[in-house]
């Protein structure tokens, strides 16, 4: 039995300490995925409690068929969407044809790597994106979760979140090379 | 594109936001208000309902009755019966009541044992 399994059957026969740890492991990237959502501090701290208390109660109802950082995400996603009081938060399909990352964008981006603020410029670039573009990067991407599970947290379709991520990466690259290129102009 | 979803991953490393330190505090606070999850054994027992006991017990009984006259080798009639209880009558009900109120006790036991 992992850990994880050992915390979840502790809180599960009465243990709440145990639900400490749970708390401990996804508490940031529940806040993460909440700030994309609502982009706003506070009301991102609110969104985890209620999703943590969410949790609490749902425990019971956990059968393990899919990963239990997905089935936790969905609660989150879900109380950030009701929190914003609007059913569509995933932006209606672009007719725009979308071309994929170019190589000076990717220049850009590598060099990125090597700067000492790149978390910086990195977070105020998926501030400036789309909300629900800078949700499907954080998944996909920081938290590594497949396309299955980001099917499962969204309840969107497998060819809609592929979609979705290689628009979202394009206009990521873009700003990120936008962004950069204004830098370079201000220490100029 | 392998390429650039590594290149991707390195630079989203280490970028999750950062919440207050006092948030984890608040959910605990929360959690620890709720009820706790423990799952409660209800005894809810399966016990055999009035008339399955009294028909336990007038079976028994009857039971009873034809044994002592089994054994006395008399022929049972409705007179013979009445006439053999009646002053006994308080007595065989007693001991032939208590000994099925026993058994179910001990059998009531044994489940609550079980669980």
């Amino acid at each position: 039995m992992t850990d994880e399994a050992q915390w979840i059957a502790n809180v599960l026969e009465g243990d709440k300490q145990s639900f400490a740890f749970l708390v401990s492991k996804y508490e940031r990237m529940a806040y993460t995925l909440a700030f994309r959502i609502v982009g706003n501090r506070e009301e991102a701290e609110e969104v985890v409690q209620d999703a943590f208390v969410k949790m609490y109660r749902s425990l019971p109802n956990f059968r393990g068929s899919c990963k239990f950082s997905s089935w936790f995400y969905q609660i989150v996603y879900h109380t950030a969407i009701s929190s914003l009081r609007s059913p569509h938060f995933f932006s209606d399909f672009e007719s725009v044809e979308v071309t994929d990352v170019t190589v000076a964008e990717q220049e850009t981006a590598s060099a990125l790597l090597e700067a000492k603020d790149r978390k910086e410029i990195i977070s105020q670039t998926l501030k400036a994106l789309a909300r629900d573009e800078a949700l499907l990067l954080t998944l996909y991407y920081l938290e590594e979760c497949s396309v299955e599970d980001i099917c499962q947290i969204t309840e969107l379709s497998p060819s809609n979140v592929k979609t979705k991520l290689f628009r979202a990466r394009k206009h990521f690259y873009s700003a990120l090379e936008k962004k950069m290129k204004q830098e370079t102009k201000n220490l100029l | 594109m392998e390429e650039i979803d590594k290149l991707t991953r390195k630079l989203m490393e280490g970028t999750a936001e950062r919440p207050s330190s006092r948030l984890n505090e608040c959910i605990m606070r929360l959690i620890w208000k709720e009820k706790s999850l423990r799952k409660r054994i209800v005894y809810v027992e399966s016990l055999p309902r009035i008339g399955a006991i009294a028909w336990g017990v007038v079976f028994y009984l009857l039971l009873v009755l034809f044994l002592f006259f089994y054994f006395r080798g008399e022929s049972v009639t409705l007179e013979g019966l009445w006439a053999l209880l009646r002053p006994y009558a308080p007595l065989v009900i007693l001991v032939s009541g208590a000994i099925p109120l026993y058994l179910m006790g001990v059998w009531i036991d044994k489940k609550r044992m079980n669980r």
